[in-house]
């Protein structure tokens, strides 16, 4: 049965671009009455939750109290969902990012146009850099607003991964080359084989090896240009997997259960017909960390099956 | 708690049983799998070969080096021929596991199944994009043999 309206996935981001107080929350401030307001085009349903900090430096790469922010979020009618404050280390491991968004059982419906309010308080003896929100889940469109593009009637489907920038001479593992440490590049394009449909349902970016990055943020574009987010979403919780550190009572750990096998799936799939193109965004703001150099190679990932008519 | 749907995978036809099988393939079963890739080097044209006795069905793969990911790039080739991934990516960001190797990692789940008939090979491609040279990893391949029923000699 065809649902009642076309879904589109979508991720809303609330950081220092959207509110300046998220810049730096002191610590022990409280912020109250961070408002964000999303698209006028569509209802938004909301599915996970996620949230980061800047990380700290390039040896420790260390998110500094990620486990100590505490926050309640409203629905559409500025209705809380919690009665107070609720510390997010116990409601989600590494902040739900690299795929282990803070999943909501039935999702929140917010129509087109609304508020979603935030207050938070940082419980923590360090000020949280940078803090961001996202929220993930997709928009709600009448049929007929957006590509419908889906699978074969009949089909036969291939595992498969793609780098994301065009294969060349040049570029012979479709990375993105030479990401210098503060550098925006728009409508970048993926380009999809012209031998079979491609479904594309998660990524996975960064380098493995030195030199690495901190704060690589991307824009996901479809071929209209038509963004999949408000703003630049941290290629670690955009993608995954999460190579950094989180702090734990008095110590840090690597994320233990993201990665490939549990990567941040896209729903729904984002359908990629044979010789279409999606577009992307690619910001890097490391200017600020000591050490930091330009990336010959950050790789990205888009993993998913090519589909192929029979 | 992270999640990932599972995939659907079809049943065994009449006739046919599943059986969980996996293959694995490391410098003791391959020995071009112990030898270390030069930096910026290519070990390429790397035969795994899968038994002869049943069908295996791929359905998870793990590809891991030691207790570490691995800096490699990597390309495979189905027993059918065709690439799952043009060019070589980065095997960390597709196919190493997930969770502490020491206390065990989950495969990657591939969401179609990918048959390989019996006694056929896959092809691996291996480029070394680092500064120093890096030895291959282990590779291991998940899913089931489909055997016809009651063929299975029985101990």
């Amino acid at each position: 049965m065809k649902p009642r309206f076309q879904q589109r996935h979508q991720d809303y981001v609330l950081g220092p671009n959207q509110d300046s107080r998220l810049a730096s929350v002191a610590a022990g401030q409280v912020v109250t009455g961070i408002e964000l307001q999303l698209d006028n085009d569509a209802a938004f349903l909301l599915r996970g939750r996620a949230y980061r900090v800047s990380y700290d430096n390039l040896d420790s790469r260390t998110q500094v109290g990620l486990n100590t922010l505490s926050l309640r979020y409203s629905g559409p009618l500025r209705d809380f969902r919690s009665e107070g404050y609720i510390p997010q280390g116990l409601v989600m491991p590494y902040g739900g990012q690299g795929g282990a968004w803070k999943g909501l059982q039935r999702g929140i419906l917010y129509p087109a146009g609304s508020i979603i309010q935030v207050d938070l308080v940082n419980t923590g003896t360090s000020a949280l850099t940078n803090l961001t929100l996202y929220w993930r889940g997709v928009k709600l469109f009448p049929w007929g607003m957006n590509p419908a593009y889906t699978y074969p009637s009949r089909c036969r489907v291939l595992p498969f991964v793609y780098p994301i920038s065009p294969i060349s001479s040049a570029n012979p593992y479709g990375t993105i080359q030479n990401l210098l440490t503060a550098e925006t590049r728009i409508l970048q394009q993926f380009v999809c084989q012209n031998d079979a449909d491609f479904v594309f349902r998660y990524g996975q970016a960064g380098p493995s090896f030195s030199p690495f990055p901190l704060e690589v943020g991307v824009i996901l574009r479809d071929e209209n240009q038509k963004a999949f987010s408000n703003d630049y979403v941290h290629y670690e919780t955009l993608f995954g997997p999460s190579l950094g550190n989180y702090p734990c009572g008095g110590s840090t750990i690597p994320a233990v259960g993201t990665g490939n096998a549990l990567p941040s799936c896209m729903f729904p799939e984002i359908y990629v017909p044979k010789s279409h193109i999606l577009y992307f965004d690619i910001q890097r703001a490391d200017s600020g960390y000591a050490g930091a150099a330009a990336i010959p190679n950050f790789p990205i990932n888009l993993v998913g099956s090519k589909a192929y008519p029979s | 708690m992270t999640y990932r749907p599972q995939y659907a995978y079809p049943f065994a036809p009449l006739g046919k049983e599943d059986e969980t099988f996996h293959y694995s393939f490391d410098s003791t079963t391959t020995p071009l799998l112990g030898q270390a890739i030069a930096a910026g080097g290519q070990s390429n044209d790397i035969q795994l070969p899968t038994e002869q006795d049943a069908p295996f069905f791929c359905r998870g793969i793990k590809i891991q080096l030691g207790t570490a990911a691995s800096n490699l790039y990597v390309q495979l080739r189905t027993p059918h021929g065709d690439y799952i991934n043009v060019p070589y990516v980065p095997l960390s960001n597709w196919a190493t596991g997930t969770g502490l190797a020491p206390a065990g990692q989950l495969d990657v789940p591939l969401p179609d199944e990918i048959e390989c008939p019996p006694g056929s090979a896959w092809t691996l491609f291996l480029y070394n994009p680092t500064l120093g040279s890096v030895n291959p990893p282990a590779i291991t391949l998940y899913g089931v043999k489909q055997r016809k029923c009651g063929s299975r000699r029985m101990a």
